[in-house]
């Protein structure tokens, strides 16, 4: 039946109210659905960027360590502290066979740990702290001399970077370690202190 | 004078009685317009209803480049093809209910189709593909250019044309059978 018009107008403007009412339930219910999502999104997000921020700031962190322990132990030549980060970057980071490797995650630094004879079994060095102790006053007193570094077993280092220390131990058993971080500078051998954190984890580990 | 455009600035502007001057205008042409597609009058009222309706919850999508009337006929037209989509060509209402009601005001047709001639040729409408019977109706009932007319049917003035100029072409032979245009 047709409408009056009066009739048709009071339906055109009957709809545009319920129309108007209509979206903004909707608006309401789009905004229920979207805002936890986004909120959960938005949260996934920022756990990720905190996670890469931490990591970058890291990596910022434990290169001005290693500088700053290279530097701690005396004020080595600038020309020297240049050698050894040249060197470090030339170094390979394959380990020769037979050792053991042990990396940190971003493959700045590593330290590798090598009985040398080949009749000795891996992981035995040191086996308690106070064998660690032993080394690292073996390494603290190791001769200036560098020709008496015993063995020079560099494994494909260059500059002497990488070398064989001959340690005595408690027991006096001369065993080796081979640092592939240690830095003569003036006479004065220097390891890096990520290798003494890492060496002395190892040494833990093998205590437990 | 009043037009559709200048009556649909002064509703925006707040003019609440301008809204009934677009109604006036365009109530009759656009259900009956619309009636092309769904052929059935209160079904074409009711698209014709939320035309309007559209142009009171919309109010800035329309930029006034073309003709209002245009404008309203482009919605009803959108309206009339969704109406269709959704109800997927299945007739809603019984015919012989729908036969059984007596229209209560003289119907659009009656009002549009005053003259003897325009009848004959709505009859003869019916019997065309859609888009042939629309692009007729928009230049020949409604007076709508061909650029019109094209805007309506989201065509090129060119394709308005050649449709028209077949649609003249089959209705000449559709009118001459009937024996109408002898």
């Amino acid at each position: 039946m047709r409408r009056t018009d009066v009739e048709f107008k009071a339906e055109v403007l009957r709809r545009a109210e319920q129309y108007r009412v209509e979206r903004k339930k909707r608006a309401k219910r789009m905004l229920l659905v979207c805002l936890p999502l986004l909120l959960c999104c938005g949260g996934v997000l920022a756990v990720f960027s905190m996670g890469f921020g931490g990591s970058t700031k890291g990596v910022a962190y434990d290169n001005a360590m290693s500088v700053e322990c290279m530097d701690a132990p005396a004020a080595p030549a600038p020309e020297s502290v240049e050698e050894e980060s040249a060197s470090q970057a030339d170094r390979p980071m394959e380990p020769a066979e037979g050792e053991k490797t042990q990396s940190n995650e971003n493959q700045v630094l590593s330290i590798t740990v090598t009985t040398h004879s080949e009749s000795a079994e891996l992981g035995r060095l040191f086996t308690s702290e106070s064998e660690m102790q032993a080394i690292l006053d073996a390494i603290n007193a190791f001769p200036k001399d560098p020709e008496t570094v015993i063995g020079d077993d560099s494994i494909g280092d260059s500059e002497g970077m990488a070398y064989v220390i001959g340690v005595i131990t408690e027991t006096g058993d001369r065993e080796y370690v081979l640092f592939n971080d240690a830095l003569l500078i003036d006479g004065t051998w220097y390891i890096n202190a990520r290798c003494y954190r890492l060496l002395e984890e190892m040494i833990l580990q093998e205590g437990e | 004078m009043k037009n559709g455009e200048s009556s649909y600035r002064r509703y925006l502007d707040g003019d609440q009685s301008a809204f009934d001057e677009i109604m006036g205008l365009y109530r009759n042409s656009l259900t009956f317009f619309i009636n092309r597609f769904v052929h059935d009058m209160d079904t074409a009222e009711d698209l014709a209803i939320d035309t309007f309706m559209y142009l009171i919850v919309h109010r800035h999508r329309y930029n006034f480049k073309t003709s209002l009337k245009t404008y309203l006929f482009m919605i009803g037209r959108s309206r009339a093809l969704d109406y269709l989509r959704r109800r997927g060509r299945f007739s809603m209402v019984e015919l012989s209910e729908a036969e059984k009601e007596l229209p209560a005001q003289p119907s659009v047709e009656a009002l549009i189709l005053l003259d003897e001639r325009k009848q004959a040729l709505n009859r003869a409408l019916t019997r065309l593909p859609r888009d042939m019977q629309t692009a007729i109706h928009l230049v020949y009932f409604e007076d709508l250019s061909y650029e019109d007319a094209a805007k309506v049917m989201r065509k090129n003035k060119k394709q308005v044309a050649n449709l028209l100029y077949r649609s003249k072409v089959q209705l000449r032979s559709i009118l001459g059978k009937d024996g109408a245009l002898v």
